[in-house]
C-alpha cells in the first residue's frame, strides 16, 4: 500500500517513513506543501499523512485544494494542534482521521491499516481467499493452516491483491500501489515479484492462486 | 451608598418643595401688599373726611363733629380711632377713645402708613398726616391773604383695627402652605414614576454588562437602547473587552504555539526511538538515531530555556548586573563558538571595531550576541558576508551585525521580534532555530535599558542594530529611552547579488 506523508520536521519524518516501510508500506515524504500536492496529484495513493503547520501551502488549504479533485484517498491527519476547533475544521475538509501530537507509532500505523482496509471496502482485518488466510493487523499468511514467511515487499503485494481479489489487478496498478516514487525498479520488477511470491504461497501440492491474465494483469483466487 | 433612585427622588421632592414655598411666600407676600394697600385706601378716605371736617375759625382749629355722622368712631364693638393735633395740643379725638394717642413726632403732609397696637390693645393700623385745616368762609375775621401765614397745622392720626385682615391673610398662610405640601407630594408621586421608568435603561444596561464575560469575552454590549449618558461607559466597556480578547488570543495563540513547538519534536523523538526498538538492528542504526535523538533533545533544551527567560522577564524577574565589559572583547570571543560554521558556508566576515567599554550584564549581553551570531551565520548566504561593527555614539554606544541573503522583506522586518516567527524557508531547519532568538534579544535590550531594531531587504542585507547606555546610570538610561533609535539608508556592506 501506497502512503504519502507530508511533515516538515525531519526528525518525524524520518522516522514514521522508515517505520512505516519496514511494515510493508511503500512511501514517499514531502517535507513542505507545495511538494506534498505536487505528489499527491501526480500518483494514486492509498493514504496521505498529513501534517498542518507547513512550509509553503498549509496542511487545511492543501486538503481543500486536494479534496477539489481527489475525494478517493483517505487522509489522516497529524499535527500538534489539539483544540476541538482545529479538528472539527480538519475532518470538514474532508480528513478522514486525526491524530495529535505526540503519538504512539503502533496508534499510527494501525490508524494506517484501518484507512487502506476501508479505502479497499473491507472492514474485517483477516482476509480469506480460498484457502489462504490473511491478516493484515499481524502481516501474517497462512496457506492450508501452514504460515508463509514472506518479506515485506512481498507482503505488500499479497496483501494488495488480496485486497482486490477476483479481480482484474493491472501491473500499473501494482506498481502504483506497492512502490515508492523515487524507487528504480521498473514494471518488469512486478512480475519478477509475483514469481517470488507464487514460489512461497504456491507451493507443491497446492491449487494455483495467482492466475496470469495475459494482457491484463493478474487475479488473485477465483477459477482458473 | 444609596440607590441613584432614592438620591433622585429626594433631590427633585426637595427642589419642588423649595419651589413651591417660595413661590406660596411671594403670592403671600403679594397678596398683603395688594389687601394692606385696600385697607390703607379705606383708611386714607377716612382720614380725608376728618380732615375735610377740620377748620379754621376764629383763630383757632376746630373740628366740625357730629358723631352720628361716622359712628364708627363711636364707642361701639369695634370701634376705629382718632385724634387731632395743633400746636401740640388736642383738638378732637373719637369718643371711643379714653386715653390719648401718642402724637406724632414727625408727621409730614405725605400720610404715613403703619402697624400700631391699638389703645384696647389689639392689633391695628393708623394713618398720620400734617395738613392745613380748612378756613371757615364765614368767619368774619376772614382775611384769606393776610391770615393764611397765621393758620397753623393740624396733625390727624386715624386708626382702625386689624383682625379681619389677619384672619383673611392667616387663611391665605394656611391655604398656600396646604396646596404647597400637596402639590410637593402629589409631585413626589409623579417623579417616583418618572425616576423609575427613567432609570430602567440603566438597570437593562446592568443586566447586559451582567451576561458578558463569563464564558465568551468575544460578546459585546449592544449599544441599541442604551441611553446617550450611558453610552460613553458602555462604549468603553466594549473597548476595553476588545482588549482583553486580544490579549487573551495572543496568549492562546503563544500557548498552541509552544504546544506546537514541544510536541513536534516530541513526537519524533517517540516515533524514533520507538521504530528503532521496533526490532534488532545493525549498531550504525543505533547511532544515528541516538545521534538524531540527541540533536533534538537540544534543540528541545535550548527552546525551554529560552522559553523560560522570556517567561522570567515577562514576569519582571530579570534583573541585569552591573560590570565593565569591552563589547568588542566580548563579540570576539562569541564568535570563536561560529567561525567553524563561518568557515564552512564560506563567508567572508568585516570588523569594524575597536576596544569600547561600558557597564552592562556581561552573561545577559553574550547571550544576546550569540543569538546575533548564530542567525547571521545560519541564514547568510553561502559565501555570503557577515559585518559586525561597533560605534561611539554620544549618549550610546551602537553595535550592528548585518548578512547578506536576507530571506525577510522589508515589510516582514518588524515581525522578526514575535515569538516563533521564522521566514518561511528558515521553517524547514531542524534543531536551534525555532524563533524565539530575536523575542529573547528584545527583552535582553529591555532589561539592559537599551534599544534594538532589525531592517532587512529580501536577497539583501539583514541588520540588526542595538544601542546600548554608555554607561548604567540612570540619566544615560532615560536620555536613551527617549531618543528615536535611527537606522542609516546607506547599507553599511554592499550585497553580492
Amino acid at each position: 500500500m501506497r502512503v504519502l506523508l507530508i511533515e516538515d520536521y525531519e526528525l518525524l519524518r524520518e522516522s514514521v517513513a522508515q517505520g512505516l516501510r519496514e511494515a510493508g508500506f511503500a512511501v514517499d515524504a514531502a517535507a513542505d506543501g507545495d511538494a506534498g500536492l505536487w505528489y499527491a496529484k501526480s500518483n494514486p495513493y492509498d493514504v496521505i499523512i498529513l501534517d498542518l503547520m507547513l512550509p509553503g501551502i498549509d496542511g487545511l488549504t492543501l486538503l481543500k485544494r486536494l479534496r477539489a479533485t481527489d475525494s478517493r484517498t483517505h487522509v489522516i491527519i497529524v499535527t500538534a494542534r489539539d483544540a476541538p476547533p482545529d479538528r472539527v475544521k480538519g475532518l470538514d475538509l474532508g480528513a478522514d482521521d486525526y491524530l495529535v501530537k505526540p503519538f504512539v507509532f503502533a496508534e499510527l500505523l494501525a490508524r494506517v491499516r484501518a484507512l487502506v482496509r476501508r479505502a479497499y471496502g473491507a472492514k474485517a482485518p483477516v482476509i480469506n481467499v480460498q484457502d489462504m488466510e490473511l491478516d493484515t493487523a499481524g502481516r501474517k499468511v497462512r496457506r492450508a493452516g501452514r504460515e508463509i514467511d514472506l518479506t515485506a515487499r512481498e507482503y505488500a503485494l499479497l496483501e494488495f491483491l488480496a485486497l482486490r481479489a477476483g479481480e482484474v489487478v493491472t501491473r500499473t496498478d501494482i506498481w502504483e500501489h506497492v512502490y515508492e516514487f523515487n524507487s528504480t525498479a521498473d514494471s518488469n520488477v512486478v512480475d519478477v515479484f509475483i514469481g517470488h511470491l507464487r514460489k512461497k504461497v504456491e507451493g507443491p501440492g497446492l491449487p494455483r492462486l495467482i492466475h496470469t491474465r495475459r494482457g491484463h494483469g493478474y487475479v488473485l483466487g477465483g477459477a482458473e | 451608598m444609596r440607590s441613584l433612585q432614592s438620591r433622585l427622588l429626594w433631590g427633585t421632592a426637595g427642589a419642588t418643595l423649595v419651589v413651591f414655598a417660595v413661590a406660596g411666600f411671594i403670592l403671600f407676600i403679594a397678596v398683603r401688599v395688594v389687601l394692606v394697600g385696600e385697607f390703607d385706601s379705606a383708611l386714607d378716605a377716612k382720614a380725608r373726611a376728618v380732615a375735610s371736617l377740620t377748620e379754621w375759625k376764629r383763630h383757632r382749629v376746630h373740628l366740625e363733629w357730629d358723631a352720628g355722622q361716622m359712628p364708627e368712631f363711636s364707642a361701639a364693638q369695634r370701634p376705629e380711632y382718632f385724634e387731632i393735633w395743633s400746636g401740640g395740643t388736642t383738638i378732637a379725638r373719637a369718643g371711643a377713645l379714653r386715653d390719648h394717642l401718642a402724637p406724632p413726632t414727625d408727621a409730614r403732609f405725605e400720610p404715613l402708613h403703619e402697624f400700631v397696637r391699638l389703645p384696647d390693645g389689639r392689633g391695628g393700623r393708623q394713618v398720620a398726616f400734617r395738613f392745613k385745616p380748612r378756613a371757615d368762609e364765614d368767619d368774619v375775621d376772614h382775611q384769606p391773604a393776610a391770615n393764611s401765614g397765621a393758620r397753623p397745622d393740624a396733625i390727624l392720626v386715624v386708626s382702625r383695627e386689624t383682625a379681619e385682615l389677619d384672619r383673611v391673610l392667616a387663611r391665605l398662610r394656611w391655604l398656600l402652605a396646604a396646596v404647597c405640601g400637596a402639590a410637593t407630594i402629589s409631585a413626589m408621586g409623579v417623579m417616583a414614576w418618572v425616576v423609575r421608568a427613567g432609570l430602567r435603561p440603566v438597570g437593562g444596561v446592568a443586566g447586559r454588562i451582567a451576561r458578558v464575560g463569563n464564558s465568551n469575552l468575544s460578546d459585546r454590549i449592544a449599544p441599541q437602547g442604551v441611553p446617550a449618558e450611558l453610552l460613553p461607559v458602555v462604549e468603553r466597556l466594549n473597548e476595553l473587552l476588545a482588549r482583553l480578547e486580544a490579549a487573551f488570543a495572543r496568549e492562546k495563540a503563544f500557548t498552541a504555539d509552544v504546544a506546537h513547538e514541544l510536541r513536534t519534536p516530541l513526537a519524533g523523538l517517540e516515533t524514533a526511538l520507538e521504530v528503532c526498538a521496533a526490532r534488532p538492528r545493525e549498531p550504525t542504526a543505533y547511532e544515528k538515531v541516538v545521534n538524531s535523538c540527541l540533536r533534538t533533545t537540544r534543540g528541545m533544551h535550548a527552546m525551554v530555556d529560552t522559553l523560560l527567560l522570556l517567561a522570567r522577564a515577562d514576569a519582571s524577574q530579570l534583573a541585569a548586573s552591573q560590570e565593565t565589559v569591552d563589547l568588542e572583547k566580548l563579540l570576539r570571543e562569541c564568535w570563536i563558538a561560529y567561525a567553524p560554521a563561518a568557515a564552512e558556508r564560506r563567508l567572508t566576515v568585516e570588523w569594524d571595531t575597536s576596544a569600547m567599554q561600558t557597564t552592562t550584564d556581561r552573561d545577559k549581553l553574550r547571550l544576546l550576541f550569540n543569538n546575533l551570531l548564530d542567525n547571521a551565520v545560519s541564514y547568510a548566504d553561502v559565501g555570503g558576508t557577515i559585518r559586525i561593527a561597533i560605534a561611539e555614539l554620544s549618549s550610546s554606544l551602537q553595535a550592528t551585525v548585518s548578512n547578506t541573503g536576507s530571506r525577510v522583506s522589508a515589510d516582514e522586518a518588524a515581525q522578526v521580534f514575535e515569538r516563533f516567527w521564522r521566514g518561511d524557508a528558515a521553517r524547514t531547519d531542524t534543531g536551534r532555530h525555532c524563533g524565539l532568538g530575536l523575542s529573547l534579544c528584545q527583552k535582553i535590550m529591555e532589561v539592559l535599558g537599551g534599544k534594538i531594531a532589525v531592517t532587512s531587504a529580501k536577497n539583501s542585507l539583514f541588520t540588526v542594530t542595538l544601542m546600548l547606555p554608555r554607561a548604567s546610570r540612570e540619566p544615560e538610561r532615560q536620555a536613551l529611552r527617549d531618543q528615536p533609535l535611527r537606522m542609516s539608508d546607506e547599507p553599511l556592506i554592499h550585497a553580492t547579488h
